[in-house]
This record gives C-alpha cells, structure tokens and sequence, in this order.
C-alpha cells in the first residue's frame, strides 16, 4: 500500500518536475540551459550523501542490538546509495563539461564524492564476497562510519577548501536568497520528487533482502 | 574464472562491476581529453567558458538531455536488476519448498 503510493506519488510529481525543468523554471543568465542539470544532479548529491548517513545509522543500531533487519537496512540503503553517488558523479561531470571545459577535475568535492563512492563499492565487496554473518556486518559497519565521516566534509568542501564547485545552494551553510525564488521552488520539488522515488526504491530493496535472508536461513535449515 | 562467477552471480556484485567499469573509463576518458587539450591534470585549470563559448542559451541541451537520459536509464536498470532478483528469489524459494516437503514426507521424518 505504502510502496504503491509513494510510485504513484512520484510519477505524478515527476511530470510535474519535468514540466518545470524544461518549460518553467528561468534560464540561467551564464550557464544556460545546461544549469538544468542542477535540478537532477543536486538532489541526487543530497540523496547520495544521506544514504551513507542511514547505512551508518543501521549499522550502529545492529551493532548494538544484534538485529538482522538493521543490517538489511544498512546493506539496502548501502546498494541504493551506490546508484546515486554513481549517478551523482556522472551527472556531475556532464555538467562540468560545458562550464568548466572538463569533464572532470581532481577538485576537493569531486575527489571527495569520488571518495565517497569507492567507500559504497567497497561495502558492498565486502559485504558480498568479505565474512558472512555478524563478522561481515561489523566489518561493513566500520566502513559505513568512515563514509558517515566523509559525508559532512563532501557537503563543506567548497567552504573549508577553494574549489571549482558552485558554493552550496541548499542546507544548512547555504546563503539565504542565493538562488532565485522561481528556481529555489524547482529545486525544491525536484528533491521532494526524488526522495519520494529513493524512499519507494529503498523499501524494494530492503523487502528483497529480507527475503535473500530469509533464503539463506532456509539452506542452512535443509542443510 | 571463479572470481569472475562469484561477481557476476549477485546483483550488487554486477552493479558494482559495471558502476566500476564505468568510473574507470569516464576517468581514462577525462584523462584523455585534459591530455589532448594540453590542461597538465595535476593542476587541472577550470575555466568557465559559458560566458565566453555559449552566447547562445540552447548550445547545451544535449548536455541536458544526457544527463537526464542517464539518470532514468541508472533508475530503471537498477529496477529492473532488483526485479529480476526477485524472479530468482521465488524460484529459489519454490525449490526449498520442494526440497522441505519432500524431507517431512519421508518416512520417519519428525
């Protein structure tokens, strides 16, 4: 029931967002058209950056309570967070390209977000092919504490270093006013619109490795 | 060879594979064009050419029409990856099934 309102939820929403990317929202006097991508590749960054905060949570809790349904939390928002820190990257250097003449550059942010993905592969190896069981979970949660760690000083690079990046837009450190009202309403649905559609894609994968858990109980069962 | 198997027999094995691949040469490929514009990659220079290079607003859309391309194709592969999991998940699970109630029907079973 919950699963198919919120996908009902964010199609709707997502015309409606696509409509205000293409038509609505004002062209940015420097950038272009290509300063649309912000309203992709920005709620993105913020999902990418808030699944490794809810993987650390989840591994914390398991770690104090022993609970399996913790750990398939973490492991869950741990695989979706991956798709989004890739996406968020690929988005970000497709941006990068018309603006800054590059695709990429070794710039704080960037290799820090780039950081921040080798920490998700890096889970996800070990959790796949590292120890099974609790040893396994203990060993990603550490992992999941490094990227939890990693994650506020991706979103204050541009303040602590000098970077290419633009300077933050949303959140706490942002400027109040630096981003138009017509705009700032654009980005505001975009973010509601792709947290609604992460939040549906997490309760997927966290409903599917229950039921691999559940599996694997059943073959040490039939032996 | 058996490593191979291992990665590609999990989902997160594969999307971590192909996640990998593709950093990995979107990197060769940024690599390449720093080289060939003669930018030294150690001190990448950014340079903001919009003002300069884009007088006409429009020259960017097939960036944007990439970007937006490779957000919902990342979506719906993913999607499509946890649904085919979950096709194998119910196989599997019809299978311990069987196993299981062909245990319990022997003779003896407890």
């Amino acid at each position: 029931m919950i699963r198919d309102a919120l996908l009902l939820a964010s199609a709707a929403l997502m015309g409606l967002t696509l409509w205000m990317v293409f038509f609505w929202v004002p062209t940015e006097a420097n950038l272009g058209v290509s300063q649309r991508i912000f309203y992709f590749h920005v709620p993105i960054a913020i999902l990418a950056l808030s699944s490794i905060i809810v993987v650390a949570i989840a591994s914390i809790i398991h770690l104090i309570t022993r609970g399996q349904r913790s750990d398939d939390l973490a492991y869950s928002a741990a695989e979706l967070g991956a798709v989004l820190a890739t996406l968020a990257i690929v988005t970000g250097a497709i941006w990068a390209k018309p603006v800054w003449g590059v695709w990429w550059t070794w710039d704080p942010k960037l290799t820090l977000t780039l950081l921040l993905w080798f920490i998700y592969a890096g889970y996800l190896m070990l959790r796949a092919y590292g120890p099974k069981g609790s040893q396994g979970a203990r060993y990603g949660a550490v992992i999941a504490l490094m990227g939890a760690v990693n994650a506020p000083i991706i979103y204050y690079a541009t303040e602590l270093w000098q970077t290419a990046h633009p300077a933050l837009l949303v959140g706490p450190a942002a400027e109040s006013g630096s981003l138009d009202s017509d705009m700032a309403l654009g980005l505001l649905v975009s973010t509601i619109v792709f947290v609604i559609l992460a939040a549906y894609m997490l309760i997927e994968r966290y409903s599917l490795r229950r039921s691999e858990t559940a599996i694997d109980a059943l073959y040490q069962y039939v032996g | 060879m058996p490593y191979i198997n291992m990665l590609v027999s999990t989902p997160s094995g594969r999307l971590s594979m192909v996640a990998l691949a593709f950093v990995a040469l979107s990197l060769l490929w940024a690599g390449n064009v720093l080289a060939s514009e003669g930018v030294d990659q150690g001190e990448a220079q950014v340079v903001v050419v919009a003002q300069e290079q884009n007088s006409d607003p429009e020259a960017n859309l097939p960036f944007l029409f990439a970007v937006y391309i490779i957000t919902w194709g990342g979506f719906f592969a993913y999607s499509f990856a946890m649904s085919r999991r979950q096709r194998e998940i119910q196989r599997e699970l019809d299978a311990l099934k069987a196993v299981i109630a062909d245990k319990e029907s022997q003779p003896g079973a407890g």
